[in-house]
């Protein structure tokens, strides 16, 4: 056996993980090489050292820290059902209008089987959990509902220099967002436990908010033909 | 056996352990105590089963900031360590400590499979670590310290036969290639085997016992230098 072999060998020995077979030939090479003898001796010597090496504590602040942390990227990402976003951003597609419609119709009718299978006979555990998720979507709606405002005072500010047939595709976009907002508005004033149509809300919000932003970067840049594309 | 090992205990436990034969045919010719992961850092913390990890895990992508803390009570002083032996700062290993828990506990929902939340919380854990060495070395390339514009770089000096290897042991680590010190650290510091650690590095288990003899060998090498061994 070759001193090279061995040294690995010898690692494997360590951790007692060497098949017997291995071991006798091993045993033969180290009876034979000084070396080799040594190498045993030295990471016999590390592999020990190893467990002595302290095990440090972190300060006891630092879970408090972590829980912010957690809250804020939590708040940071209000949309955190992904399958709920990938079906509301299909809506607002640029051929979008039959989605639109088509969407609507789902969203009515979707909230009023969830509203028959979400029934009262759930228990505690999910009553909490649902009513933290509604506290967390009612926060992220507020944000929504404030950034809509800001963003309709800047729009509106524009509107009247907009160039015409923009201005027909963005009313008619944005009539559409609010039909669908106000849909899902009705559900949730009869059905406040119904999560799904209010991911749907917050996901209409968000386009809404990405519409009006669009919007305001199109008007500044004035092409229409890019506007056309964009919607 | 599991006992010693929280993170290994899980239900899994068959399929985790790769160092648990103990083979004593004979005796060495230098002392050599066939150790395995079992006698190291785990057993300072308790074991915690599959089953009570599913549902803290459960509750904590409802929500729940209670399960949360407690796993994180479970595993931050494995975490803080491994953070540690990256960073040889404290300040520094708990602010990476808390960017690990911020990223797993935001990130829970990407976990399918209960059993495989620990290798993947470690995965976590060691890509954090290795992206605070970039920016550090980064930093360092761009700044050159006091000491070094001084010529007084200071050079740690050992009595050449210490008993406690444990601070030769620390500076010998802290010299190693990221990859040879994640896997020194987790198996010979923290006790973890090759299966647990190919899973947590995404590497196989002959690429884990690779770079562990590697680790050792280059430790060597630095504590003959150093005359400690």
């Amino acid at each position: 056996m070759k001193c090279a072999t061995a040294q690995e060998l010898i690692s494997d020995r360590l951790d007692g993980a060497l098949a017997p077979d291995r071991e006798a030939e091993l045993k033969a090479h180290l009876e034979g090489c000084r070396d080799c003898r040594e190498l045993v001796r030295d990471l016999a010597s590390i592999v020990r050292g190893a467990k002595d090496v302290p095990s440090l504590e972190p300060s006891a602040a630092i879970w408090s820290r972590i829980a912010a942390g957690v809250k804020e990227a939590q708040k940071a990402a209000p949309a955190a059902v992904p399958e709920w976003r990938r079906g509301l951003e299909r809506l607002w597609s640029p051929a979008g209008w039959g989605y639109a419609a088509a969407a609507l119709l789902l969203l009515v009718v979707g909230g009023f089987i969830f509203r028959q299978v979400q029934g009262p006979a759930a228990g505690k555990e999910k009553g909490r959990s649902v009513e933290f998720t509604v506290a967390k979507l009612q926060e992220a709606q507020g944000y929504y509902e404030k950034a809509i405002q800001a963003l309709n005072d800047a729009v509106e500010s524009q509107e009247a220099g907009m160039d015409p047939r923009l201005a027909e595709v963005f009313k008619r976009n944005l009539a559409a967002m609010d039909e669908t907002i106000q849909a899902c508005r009705q559900i949730i004033q009869q059905d406040p436990d119904n999560l799904t149509v209010r991911a749907y809300l917050l996901t209409a919000y968000r386009e809404k908010v990405n519409f009006l932003e669009e919007m305001m970067g199109a008007e500044r840049s004035a092409l229409p033909d890019r506007h056309e594309t964009t919607l | 056996m599991n006992a010693c090992c929280p993170a290994l205990s899980l239900a899994t436990w068959p399929l985790l352990r790769d160092n648990i034969l103990t083979v004593g045919l004979f005796s060495f010719p230098a002392a050599l105590p066939q150790m395995t992961a079992d006698d190291r850092d785990w057993r300072k913390t308790p074991s915690m089963p599959l089953a009570a990890l599913s549902t803290l895990i459960k509750r904590s992508k409802e929500g729940d900031e209670g399960a949360m803390e407690k796993i994180y009570e479970q595993y931050k002083r494995p975490l803080f360590n491994l953070a540690y032996r990256y960073t040889f700062d404290r300040l520094a290993a708990e602010d990476l400590l808390q960017d690990i828990f911020v990223k797993v506990f935001s990130h829970l929902g990407e976990v399918n499979r209960d059993e495989t939340f620990v290798a993947w919380m470690y995965r976590i854990g060691i890509n954090t670590c290795y992206s605070y060495l970039r920016s550090r070395r980064g930093r360092e390339a761009r700044s050159v310290s006091l000491s070094e514009i001084e010529g007084k770089k200071e050079e740690a000096v050992y009595d050449g036969h210490e008993e406690n290897l444990a601070g030769p042991l620390e500076e010998a680590t802290r010299e190693l290639p990221e990859k040879l010190r994640a896997v020194f650290t987790l198996h010979d510091v923290q006790g973890h085997t090759h299966e647990e650690i190919g899973r947590m590095l995404g590497v196989t288990v002959g690429t884990s016992k690779s770079q562990l003899f590697k680790a050792r060998m280059r430790i060597r090498g630095f504590l003959k230098e150093k005359k400690v061994l």
